[in-house]
């Protein structure tokens, strides 16, 4: 399919004999905008991981675009158009908000301007904090800095792990927003942990348990799958 | 703040000042001033203590872009200063007197960039760094010296390479030699300076925020397209071309090379040069090496044996009380600035 953005097939990474990723196949295409959920230790950040290089595969292979990127090494995802927030906000902390953005748009060799810079902080709502060492900022705002980040990036996919943890609601919901309009030009991957964030987010859900996608659906038909309801929501 | 705790605190209105970045463009144009104008005055041996300080603070500058700029703390970087010693000894010994002195200089900076150049592409690309990194350095100079000593018939042993002349070229059918220590001087001068205004400039560079990203978190970098082996392989081997020129440098105006130029001891000094100047600025590890190399020729001339008891205490008392180096205080008790890319770019 020409249209297939990333295609996963058969993903496979173990630490010390622990399978975290057993077997993935994910396909994420244009427009996309997809949730995986699980338990603890279901291996959802490890598959990130995987998918922005930042750990090599023991097995399987990641197509982006039709290029083959599995043995390639890290920066060569970014500069193909994977961007990734981490789990634990990681930013420059000793840059300015501005001095962040610039390095991401420098990192992946793009050309940009003043302009784009101002665009990213009005859209991650850090514009009266763009003089402010990204260190200092507050947790919620520090999430928003790294999706801005990726934003520099112009990246085709968005790989964001846990992008609400330590929000208020309300910045929670600005966020709902602010994903969402991620995956307008192009396509995201989100992991989450806070069930109410992925039920306003109300979109492609996948389940992980035990390094293995184990359901797929709406968030309606997830909700409401009772294998899914044993493994995670904890229904004795 | 415990650091801070320690520091005995300045009058703010002395420290301010020197926040300012044409305050300290003005500093550093009143020091090179005043080097410049020092030979009007001093004596030959002060002349000689000039210049050999300011060649050892090349060492010590080559460290502190790689350690305070890119992150990579090095406990080999005499190796990389008596390669380049070894380099200009034998270049003048085994050619011609026209071309010896030239070939070696040149061939220092070349043998030097390309040890780093290997050095970073067996260990940077494969991931080492931090402490791992310093480990395997402190072995490469322990190696490097062993075999200074051990390959006598090249390196003249223990005993060295003696009778190296001093730099200068042949045009024209006529020898200019630089014997005389006022030309070394300048010479010596000159080239600190351009190095200094080189790697400045190169820090304030898009390469040079992107080192400085790298720094402060590479898988972060990394993620955003950033080719951190290669970028800090670069910066490997600029580093280590620093240090070998400035190894060139001191033997063409020592006239000797031996072994111990090239041993841990050295290595380690220049660490502490690096350390008192405060990493993190280029003009600091030469203020650095002019303080410790001073201090260390007056407890020689006292004790011989003291020095290194002496640099171990230091070494102690400096990571204890001033973690940051002596431009850190400065920094300190500035006035609070947002401490943006610009601010730590300074010299």
């Amino acid at each position: 399919m020409s249209d297939v953005l990333l295609a996963a097939h058969g993903l496979r990474k173990s630490f010390g004999g622990v399978l975290a990723v057993n077997g993935v196949d994910l396909a994420v295409r244009q427009g996309d905008l997809m949730c995986i959920i699980g338990p603890n230790g279901a291996g959802k950040s490890s598959l990130l991981n995987l998918l922005c290089g930042v750990t090599r595969l023991d097995a399987g292979e990641i197509a982006f675009e039709g290029r083959n990127l599995s043995r390639r090494p890290v920066h060569d995802f970014a500069r193909a158009g994977i961007a990734r927030k981490f789990q634990a906000p990681t930013t420059f902390a000793d840059f300015t908000v501005r001095e962040n953005l610039r390095i991401a748009g420098d990192g992946v060799g793009i050309r940009y301007r003043r302009d784009d810079v101002d665009l990213v902080l009005r859209r991650v709502s850090l514009v009266d904090d763009a003089e402010e060492q990204a260190g200092t900022l507050p947790h919620g705002k520090k999430q928003w800095l790294e999706i801005g980040l990726c934003l520099m990036t112009r990246p085709k996919l968005f790989l964001l792990d846990e992008p609400t943890a330590g929000m208020t609601t309300e910045e929670t919901l600005a966020t709902v927003a602010l994903v969402k309009s991620l995956a307008d030009n192009a396509a995201a991957v989100v992991v989450e942990h806070d069930m109410s964030f992925v039920r306003t987010l109300d979109t492609w859900t996948s389940v992980m348990h035990q390094g293995m996608i184990v359901r797929e659906g709406t968030f309606n038909e997830i909700e409401n799958d009772s294998f899914v309801q044993d493994i995670y929501f904890g229904r004795d | 703040m415990i650091k801070g705790a320690f520091l005995v605190r300045a009058p703010r209105f002395l420290m301010a000042p020197l926040q300012h970045p044409r305050a300290r463009l003005l500093i550093f144009v009143a020091l090179v001033a005043l080097v410049a104008i020092y030979p009007t005055w001093s004596s030959y041996y002060g002349l000689t203590v000039v210049r050999d300080g300011l060649v050892l603070g090349m060492l010590a500058l080559s460290l502190g872009f790689l350690w305070g700029k890119a992150g990579l703390p090095s406990f080999g970087h005499a190796a990389f200063f008596g390669l380049g010693g070894y380099t200009y000894g034998l270049a003048t010994q085994h050619l011609d007197p026209a071309v010896g002195p030239i070939v070696g200089v040149v061939g220092a900076i070349v043998v030097g960039a390309l040890a780093g150049l290997l050095l970073g592409v067996f260990l940077l690309r494969a991931g080492v760094r931090g402490a791992l990194f310093l480990i395997v350095t402190v072995a490469l100079t322990q190696i490097s010296h062993q075999v200074a000593i051990s390959w006598s018939s090249v390196t003249g042993g223990d005993g060295g390479l003696i009778g190296i002349p001093p730099l200068g070229f042949g045009i024209f059918g006529q020898d200019f030699v630089l014997f005389d220590i006022i030309g070394q001087y300048y010479l010596v001068m000159a080239l600190a300076v351009v190095l200094f205004g080189a790697l400045w400039w190169v820090c304030r560079s898009r390469y040079g925020r992107l080192l400085a990203a790298i720094a402060s978190d590479e898988r972060r970098a990394e993620t955003l397209g950033i080719n951190a082996p290669f970028m800090l392989t670069s910066a490997l081997t600029v580093s280590t071309a620093i240090a070998a020129l400035a190894g060139a440098l001191y033997v063409s105006m020592a006239g000797f090379m031996v072994p111990d130029l090239i041993g841990l001891l050295l290595s380690v000094e220049v660490v502490m040069w690096v350390l008192v100047g405060s990493r993190g600025s280029l003009i600091g590890p030469f203020i650095g090496t002019f303080v410790v190399w001073r201090l260390s020729q007056e407890v020689s001339s006292f004790e011989p044996r003291l020095w290194p008891l002496f640099i171990g205490a230091f070494f102690v008392a400096l990571v204890f009380l001033f973690p940051g180096g002596l431009m850190e205080i400065v920094r300190k008790l500035g006035p609070a600035s947002s401490r943006s890319i610009s601010d730590r770019v300074q010299p």
